[in-house]
């Protein structure tokens, strides 16, 4: 089906801050479902709480806006209950590298066919400026007046740990680049992660647009880079003196899904449930 | 001689089949025609310790078990020590001296069995694994029971196991069977008499009853994450998933497991979760998530001890103002309490219709005793159960009703600024928003919106747990936000009309009224009964609908009593309370119970005889 980035648009405006890189994950998201001609009623889009989880809102497919940090689970049996359904998740880092890490790496181990969009700005800025768990080692926030002692979150090495099938990280900035993971991500059977630099123009004064674009470069770019070799993406995952961006690490692997023992057809949501005998189920109780 | 009413009880370490013992033996009951109950108590830990489990057997229906033993099976030395001033005048243990090491003094009145469990298990068993069926096989050889039907459950039970292990137990039990016979006779005052008439009735855990009531209204996913006593809800949806296509997830923790469920809701299917009060205190945030979206659901709250790990394998009622107040904020939730194995299926499949016909969580709180028994129960009647989905629609209706909306929509959108959506209500007959999108909150009389899932052409619209319009969107203005409270709250008002009120069991003239919830609700009925052979007219209200609740029907019905009494197993009368608070009426008195074990019957009639005592 053909769809332009029109089809996608809602009446109301996003209310992010003049320059917020939320504008660009946005634009991205819509360009990647229009290119992929996926009918706005078959795409959820599930999100967390925070600045950029109120996307689920400007996009125009189904969208089920839950909790901080609880993106992942609701959009799990999104998947398991209708398969046919294209799902994306987008929500912050303090929303799903901080309280929301433990269905993270759930979500990742069980392969489930998703993509998850982190907005990945390394503060909060919907509760004004805190600390994150990517923010970095002295970073002087209101929560750690005298900079924050922690050691940041790799989520990309993290990802790769778990056993994430599409592991990739975008700019914000770049919403050619971005556009082109999302539709890899989107197309690619199995959890995709786009961890996404996103600079917070408010709260942020550190890793900026212009920080992001004097250090990061594209895998792509870097002649017989293969996101095929997961020890290689490993040790890109690690690299600090000059961030990359791009697809690190790609690979087939079952979906739980297509593995559920009790899933006996497409969708469930379509079974008839009308009138189930349970008759044979109550002898085996005699 | 007493026949076909017996309390019989086999004791030992954990970890030595006592529990699987005590199924075999119920069954025995279940294919002698006979009523069934047994109740199994246990510590929280995998081997070792002291596992018992009481079987009563009678011809009469029977909702618990008895204080006193008829026959105990002691597998252990600590048994003996735990339990023999347990047994009644004229009833028997089974022991072995041999394994034991020691002789045991049987106390007056009571009769010991030396039986060498051990020996026999080694020499006819084949292992000392079979020393609870050589136990079995004693006891029913003193009770004069029909060994074949004892072999076909064995055979049954232990089929998957191979054709040895089921040789070795049939052999096992003959010949404690046997030892019994030769050196005993017909010694013993109790036996039992399998009935002729044939009596279709299942030995089932309320859980199990969940469960069967669940798969029969089309439930398709359960998230879960183990605890006792609900693990058993897990274990029995998973092993079924395959036969009943239901998708059954172990979750990382019971924040994912509800946050899965309301997922899995949203999305269309019929969704549940089962857990107990630790479990429940961490899904409540996504429990408010369900109230918010609308989004229907059942939750299961098996009650166990609290607070926080509280007694893990046993029991009580101290979930229930929590159930009715959990998660910040108010929103509309049914809570339902079966207070039988029976009312557990129907009102657990009926659970499924209400969380779809007025798009809201139904909590069913159950409790650890009844979750863990087990009673013989008649098969249930399915005849007549109607799968009801409410206001969700077909994707003709969907089309019906968007056809219908478009001169009101074109109307509005010249009305309406078209970038802030709504900022109230939307024009009568009207189900599309400015971005030609459903209304999926929209305000009806009844509270209830029409209501589409994802993949549904012409139904997009955004779910959000923020305050929102009628389209899903977001809105902080205060005519919205008192629209939205007020339909929410519509919504318990509706259900109230289609519950059905409680009404007074027994002698409606009656002395006592007792006023219950859940599991004490079957101990209670014996109780009339028991009060009645002493000359005291008993009756009992059952609370079974906690939210919304029948206000004017029970201040009317307890005003017209002349003493009530509550019965709760927990400390503060949690059920009087809330019966304080909706009705103004105080419950004369309590008997309340917190030690973790159920109420049995004499126990509650002794204490109802010490009140009446007390106060006259």
């Amino acid at each position: 089906m053909t769809l332009t980035v029109k089809d996608f648009d809602t009446c109301a405006k996003p209310d992010w801050c003049p320059g917020c890189g939320n504008f660009g994950i946005q634009a991205a998201l819509k360009q990647a479902l229009a290119n992929l001609g996926i009918e706005p009623h078959k795409t959820v889009l599930v999100a967390g709480i925070g600045c950029g989880s109120k996307m689920a809102h400007w996009v125009d497919v189904y969208g089920l806006h839950t909790l901080h940090g609880r993106s992942l689970p609701p959009a799990t049996a999104v998947k398991f209950a209708n398969p046919e359904l294209t799902v994306v998740v987008a929500g912050g880092d303090g929303d799903g590298y901080g309280i929301g890490m433990g269905h993270f790496i759930h979500t990742m181990r069980r392969n489930v066919d998703m993509t998850y969009l982190v907005q990945n700005n390394m503060v909060y800025g919907l509760t004004k400026g805190q600390t994150t768990p990517t923010s970095a080692k002295g970073f002087k926030t209101p929560s750690t007046p005298f900079g924050s002692i922690e050691e940041p979150l790799n989520p990309i090495a993290l990802a790769l740990a778990m056993g994430a099938t599409y592991v990739a990280r975008g700019f914000s900035g770049d919403v050619m680049h971005l556009t082109k993971l999302i539709e890899g991500a989107i197309k690619h059977k199995g959890f995709a992660l786009i961890d996404i630099f996103q600079p917070c123009v408010t709260f942020n004064k550190i890793n900026t647009y212009a920080y992001f674009m004097q250090n990061t470069y594209k895998l792509e770019d870097e002649k017989g880079y293969d996101a095929g070799d997961w020890e290689k993406a490993m040790a890109k995952a690690r690299q600090t003196d000059k961030l990359p961006i791009g697809l690190f690490f790609k690979t087939e692997r079952p979906t739980y899904e297509e593995q559920d023992p009790g899933r006996t057809g497409e969708s469930l949501v379509d079974a008839d449930i009308s009138d189930i005998d349970v008759r044979p189920l109550m002898e085996k109780f005699m | 001689m007493q026949t076909n009413d017996l309390t019989w009880m086999i004791g030992g370490e954990a970890g030595f089949g006592i529990q699987s013992a005590g199924h075999i033996f119920a069954m025995c009951g279940i294919r002698a025609g006979l009523h069934v109950f047994g109740n199994a108590e246990y510590p929280s830990l995998i081997r070792g310790g002291h596992n018992s489990d009481v079987i009563r057997l009678s011809e009469k229906e029977v909702h618990i078990h008895k204080e006193k033993l008829d026959l105990l099976l002691a597998m252990n030395k600590e048994t003996l020590d735990m339990h023999l001033n347990e047994i009644v005048e004229g009833g028997g243990f089974i022991y072995d001296a041999e394994a034991f090491k020691e002789e045991v003094a049987a106390p007056k009145g009571v009769t010991g069995f030396n039986v060498p469990l051990k020996k026999i298990a080694l020499e006819s068993g084949k292992g000392d694994i079979t020393r609870n069926t050589v136990g079995i096989g004693a006891s029913l050889g003193l009770l004069d029971y029909d060994m074949t039907i004892l072999n076909d459950i064995l055979t049954h039970m232990f089929a998957k196991k191979g054709e040895e292990v089921v040789a070795n137990n049939i052999a096992a039990a003959k010949a404690g069977y046997d030892f019994v016979k030769k050196n005993y006779g017909d010694a013993f005052g109790f036996k039992l008499k399998p009935l002729n008439k044939k009596i279709d009735r299942m030995l089932i855990t309320a859980n199990d009853a969940i469960c069967m009531g669940a798969l029969k209204a089309g439930c398709k996913f359960v998230a879960e994450y183990p605890m006792t006593p609900s693990s058993s809800i897990l274990h029995f949806m998973a092993a079924h998933a395959k036969d009943y296509g239901v998708i059954v997830k172990h979750t990382e923790d019971e924040i994912a497991a509800m946050n899965m469920v309301v997922g899995a809701g949203f999305t269309g299917l019929r969704a549940m979760t089962g857990t107990s009060g630790g479990g429940f205190s961490l899904m409540v945030e996504a429990l408010g998530m369900a109230g918010m979206l609308e989004v229907p659901l059942v939750c299961v709250n098996v009650q166990r001890p609290g607070p926080s790990t509280g007694l893990p394998t046993r029991t009580e009622q101290g979930d229930l103002l929590f159930a009715l107040h959990a998660s910040q904020g108010e929103f509309p939730r049914i809570v339902i309490a079966p207070g039988s194995f029976e009312e557990n299926f129907y009102l657990a499949f009926d659970a499924f219709n209400l969380a779809e016909k007025f798009q809201l969580p139904v909590i069913i709180l159950s409790d650890k005793h009844m979750a863990e028994s087990v009673k013989s129960t008649e098969m249930f009647d399915t005849k007549g159960m109607k799968v009801e989905r409410g206001k969700l629609l077909s994707q003709e209706q969907i089309d019906e009703l968007r056809a219908k909306s478009e001169a009101a929509l074109k109307k509005l959108k010249q009305e309406t600024p078209a970038d802030r959506g709504f900022n109230g209500a939307s024009a009568e007959g009207n189900y599309l928003s400015v971005d030609n999108n459903f209304l999926r909150y929209k305000i009806e009389e009844d509270g209830v919106s029409p209501r589409t899932i994802p993949g549904m052409k012409g139904g997009i619209y955004r779910a959000a747990t923020d305050e929102h319009d009628e389209s899903g969107d977001l809105t902080e203005t205060e005519e919205n936000r008192n629209l939205m409270v007020e339909k929410r709250a519509k919504k318990l008002e509706g259900a109230l009309r289609e519950l059905p009120a409680p009404v007074l069991y027994g002698d409606k003239d009656a002395e006592v009224t007792f006023v219950a919830w859940g599991s004490p609700v079957g101990a209670l009925k014996e109780v009339i009964e028991i009060l009645a052979a002493e000359g005291v007219k008993a009756n009992l209200l059952q609370i079974t609908y906690m939210c919304p609740f029948h206000t004017k029907e029970v201040g009317e019905i307890l005003r017209g009593c002349k003493r009530t009494i509550g019965v709760e197993m927990n400390g503060e009368g949690q059920l009087c309370s809330l019966i304080a608070e909706k009705t103004g009426y105080f419950v004369n008195d309590k008997i309340l119970k917190y030690s973790g074990r159920q109420f049995t019957a004499h126990e509650l009639k002794d204490r109802t005889m010490a009140l009446i005592n007390k106060k006259s």
